[in-house]
């Protein structure tokens, strides 16, 4: 057996090992409303990528100095679904039982905080799960500071990064997402719920880019960043605070046409931010767009 | 003896000679006198010397008119002479001024020194101008084929790397392989085919309308214009649908624009691609 095969049983096993156990423990200590796990990179030298998959709950995401990842996990008792009920009515339609409740005489609620959570790491590569049946959960993650992000969360209040220079991909359908010093390149959408960045510094690695159906989208920018940025909405409004005055790209489109050509006229908005720079896009359809400057 | 060697024989002909000549009127001196008593060979010589002197002095000349018409003659020959060397110069003129084709050809290269190393300057510059031009001719139809040849490697890298990129896993690097390969939408079949494998099965909402926005460059989009209305029947996204609407819709494609409005009664559209389809469909109609 080569020692590549082997390196990677052992990091399988290692993986087996490590979430098999953060299973255990998580519902071990079901009773418990706060659990605290800390998990080594495989090589803390190189930069870590973090992967959140979340049903139900809130994700906090920091960035700090340390090499290794520190996740605190609490299940939300209080977590209300209904305080979210407008937007699943408005998206979603649900199944109606009707269905009569059985009879709770002499029986009182347990309450119980059991969750299922998975924590993975391989290759500096750490993946942590809460699939769709668990109790909602929020959990509170620190990673190094240059981890590159992908998150995504089905229903909760929130999704909150901050200080992070790696790349992001955000996506929640129900739940806000928020973030602040980010360097990106980000990429953020949401069905009906906010996207609001403040960036830091914006990366010019790669394009970023928001999308959303109907929440609003809220940036705020440093006044030295070189950016193009491009709006797209239209239903809501754009309004700015970027010194940058925003004109509407005219297509030419000379194509099969009798006359030979077609001319576009504010298909979509662009401000070239200190002369332009990597692209910024911005999509809603009904949400407004919030534009500001540091 | 001794008179006889200071006399010598060439001293006896010069005092002979200048007596012919008259200028010594006085008698041989007598040393010479004796000096060819006793010397028979100098007396022939000079008896030689005598008669040589005496009998051209003697010559009969020519009469005067003999001698008119000689001169007359030797004019008239001098005037001849004159007139056929004017005429040899006037006809060499004339060659020179009215050369034959092969004449002049030949002219150029037996140029006089000056035009020589004029038409050598003028052929040097020549050469020095024309030298680059042809060797770039050369150079520029090699580097033309080599520069083609890498066109083509760079295209078919770039297609590679932005196919790779167009399949990565993260979102950002779909993002950056959109951008990178706009360059070649309109070129490469192939990226044309994963844009539009993109747009159909992408998990990003960004991506998607990144992807569609450099699909909206292609010069005619009816090729690809049934793989967008099929995208219609399964996004779900109403972002993409209107975008996809109206992309189809503003292409200037009359083919095209009628398909895209047969999708009025598509109820897979959203309510919002629904209403931007017929908005739009009634401004065309106007």
């Amino acid at each position: 057996m080569t020692n590549f095969k082997l390196q990677k049983l052992t990091t399988v096993i290692k993986t087996i090992t490590l979430a098999n156990a953060l299973i255990f423990s998580a519902s071990a200590y079901a009773q418990q409303a706060e659990r605290q796990y800390s998990v080594e990179l495989s090589d803390p030298s190189k930069p870590m990528f973090l992967d959140v998959e979340m049903y139900m709950g809130n994700i906090t995401i920091e960035g700090y100095e340390g090499q290794t990842v520190e996740i605190v996990a609490e299940v939300l008792n209080d977590f209300q679904p209904d305080k979210h009920k407008d937007k699943w009515q408005k998206n979603w339609k649900r199944v109606d039982t009707n269905k009569p409740m059985r009879s709770t005489e002499g029986l009182t609620p347990v309450s119980h905080t059991a969750f299922n959570l998975e924590i993975m790491e391989s290759s500096n590569r750490v993946e942590i799960e809460s699939e769709f049946g668990s109790k909602p959960v929020a959990i509170v993650v620190k990673v190094p500071q240059n981890a590159s992000l992908d998150v995504n969360l089905y229903t909760g209040d929130s999704i909150n990064i901050s200080n992070i220079s790696g790349n992001v991909e955000v996506e929640s359908h129900i739940g806000n997402i928020n973030g602040t010093l980010i360097t990106g390149p980000i990429v953020a959408e949401t069905h009906a719920s906010d996207i609001v960045i403040e960036f830091n510094t914006f990366s010019d690695s790669a394009p970023s880019s928001f999308a959303t159906h109907s929440g609003d989208i809220d940036i705020s920018l440093l006044a030295n960043t070189a950016s193009t940025v491009e709006v797209q909405n239209y239903q809501g409004q754009v309004l700015s605070g970027l010194g940058t005055e925003f004109e509407s790209v005219d297509k030419v489109n000379k194509k099969q046409r009798e006359n030979g050509q077609k001319i576009e006229i504010g298909s979509q908005l662009q401000a070239k931010l200190n002369g332009g720079g990597q692209v910024m896009s911005i999509n809603t359809y009904s949400g407004n767009v919030y534009l500001r400057q540091k | 003896m001794s008179k006889e060697s200071i006399v010598q024989l060439e001293d006896i002909i010069a005092w002979k000679v200048q007596q012919i000549q008259n200028k010594v009127n006085e008698p041989m001196p007598l040393p010479m006198q004796q000096a060819l008593e006793v010397n028979n060979d100098w007396r022939q010589e000079l008896s030689f010397v005598e008669h040589f002197y005496t009998s051209q002095a003697d010559e009969q000349r020519p009469s005067a008119q003999l001698s008119t018409r000689f001169y007359q003659m030797l004019n008239s020959a001098q005037v001849v002479q004159e007139q056929r060397v004017h005429n040899t110069k006037n006809n060499a003129g004339e060659v020179r001024f009215q050369p034959g084709i092969w004449q002049a050809i030949s002219s150029w290269f037996m140029p006089a020194p000056v035009y020589q190393f004029a038409m050598l300057a003028v052929c040097f510059g020549l050469g020095w101008y024309l030298k680059p031009i042809d060797n770039n001719t050369v150079a520029t139809n090699h580097e033309s084929q080599q520069i083609s040849a890498l066109q083509n490697e760079v295209k078919s890298l770039t297609t590679m790397v932005a196919v790779s990129m167009l399949q990565n896993p993260s979102a950002t690097e779909r993002l950056n392989g959109i951008a990178y390969s706009a360059s070649l939408i309109d070129q490469e079949p192939q990226i044309q085919q994963t844009l539009l494998k993109v747009l159909a099965t992408d998990d990003s909402t960004s991506v998607k309308l990144a992807a569609l926005k450099s699909l909206a460059e292609i010069q005619n989009i009816a090729p690809i214009a049934d793989a967008l209305i099929d995208v219609l029947n399964t996004e779900r996204n109403p972002l993409v649908q209107i975008n996809v609407l109206q992309m189809l819709l503003l292409s200037g494609n009359e083919d095209v624009y009628l398909k895209t409005t047969n999708q009025l009664t598509n109820t897979e559209l959203s309510t919002e691609a629904s209403k931007i389809l017929e908005q739009l469909s009634q401004v065309n109609q106007i």
